[in-house]
């Protein structure tokens, strides 16, 4: 039962130069949470000091942008995909 | 030697008219074509000059800023001498004396959304060269309205995005890549707290010229249809196909 994370790019070099992690289902905030454990460094990048999703990172269940970042609690079923996207918004 | 334009008119687009996707018809519809592109920073003087020098027929600019000496690092059609002065205004100078086959038309304002419609008078596309959301919301709200096709970029770094939203039932707009939120704008990656390659803002603006000819000469089939994020650094490209989210006021 596992599900695939991706990050492209920007933090690649915090999971160690890879394109995408795979985890254990479960729920959004348990499957970030593994992904924190394992490679310490992304924490600060991808979370806030109190623990939410920082505001220039969205994320995608399937490719489908999950709108309430404030609620991760939200299921992952097996084989899902998982996208994290950084924010850019310079021209 | 002396510019004849009656003379080099035919020659002047003829490398543009032997591409194969382009030729005759479609220089005569760019010579037609109509573009608004809002900020005329790094991305909007890229791709101010890109579509002038490929023989659209009417490019409308809407910036509100003047030029800073850190500009001219990354600001392509801006020299030492133009600083301090109206980047809209230096724009028109500089394109005219480029192509002067083009209309141009200037706005020396920022877009809100309530003067959008007083700037925007139906182009075919609307191109992004502004450098924050909260403007990038608004077009992308208008282009739903208006069913204009809006070609989304953005840089920082060595990264950059371009997404081209067209206003149907099937494609996704901005809002379902990026959700509106009080504090994204502060955290988003720009040049200001991730600095900037030259070399990006080039690329985007390249890329996002090279949809809007697509769409301008009846090449649709060609659009890219995912949101196109690149690192120029690592020299990787990917493109994301993102979902229409059934939330969004794109599917409404």
């Amino acid at each position: 039962m596992t599900v695939e994370v991706s990050i492209p790019f920007l933090f690649e070099r915090y999971i160690k130069n890879k394109k995408m992690i795979e985890s254990e289902a479960g729920t959004l905030s348990e499957i970030l949470g593994s992904i924190v454990l394992k490679y310490p460094g992304i924490k600060n990048k991808i979370f806030s000091d109190g623990n939410s999703l920082k505001s220039n990172i969205n994320i995608f269940i399937n490719n489908k942008i999950i709108e309430d970042k404030s609620n991760l609690n939200i299921k992952v079923k097996d084989r899902d995909k998982i996208l994290l996207l950084v924010t850019i918004a310079g021209g | 030697m002396e510019f004849n334009k009656n003379k080099t008119l035919d020659n002047r687009y003829s490398r543009q008219v032997l591409f194969n996707y382009i030729g005759q018809k479609g220089q005569r519809s760019l010579s037609k074509s109509k573009i608004t592109i809002i900020g005329c920073g790094g991305l909007g003087s890229v791709l101010a000059n890109n579509f002038v020098r490929a023989g659209i027929g009417f490019l409308t600019i809407i910036d509100k800023d003047f030029l800073e000496l850190n500009n001219l690092q990354r600001q392509m059609l801006f020299e030492e001498e133009d600083i301090g002065k109206s980047k809209a205004v230096l724009a028109k100078e500089k394109l005219i004396k480029i192509n002067s086959d083009v209309k141009i038309e200037i706005f020396q304002d920022e877009i809100n959304n309530k003067n959008i419609n007083k700037y925007i008078s139906n182009p075919d596309i609307i191109i992004d060269g502004t450098d924050n959301l909260k403007t990038r919301y608004i077009i992308n709200d208008y282009s739903l309205v208006k069913k204009i096709p809006f070609i989304f970029g953005a840089v920082a770094a060595s990264y950059g995005m371009v997404y081209t939203s067209i206003p149907d039932k099937k494609r996704p707009c901005l809002r379902c890549i990026f959700a509106e939120n009080e504090f994204a704008e502060t955290e988003a990656l720009t040049s200001k707290n991730a600095g900037i390659l030259n070399t990006i803002v080039n690329v985007v603006a390249s890329i996002q010229t090279t949809e809007a000819l697509k769409i301008l000469t009846d090449n649709l089939i060609f659009l890219t249809k995912g949101l196109i994020y690149i690192d120029l650094w690592d020299l990787s490209l990917e493109i994301i196909n993102i979902k229409k989210n059934d939330k969004c006021i794109c599917s409404k």
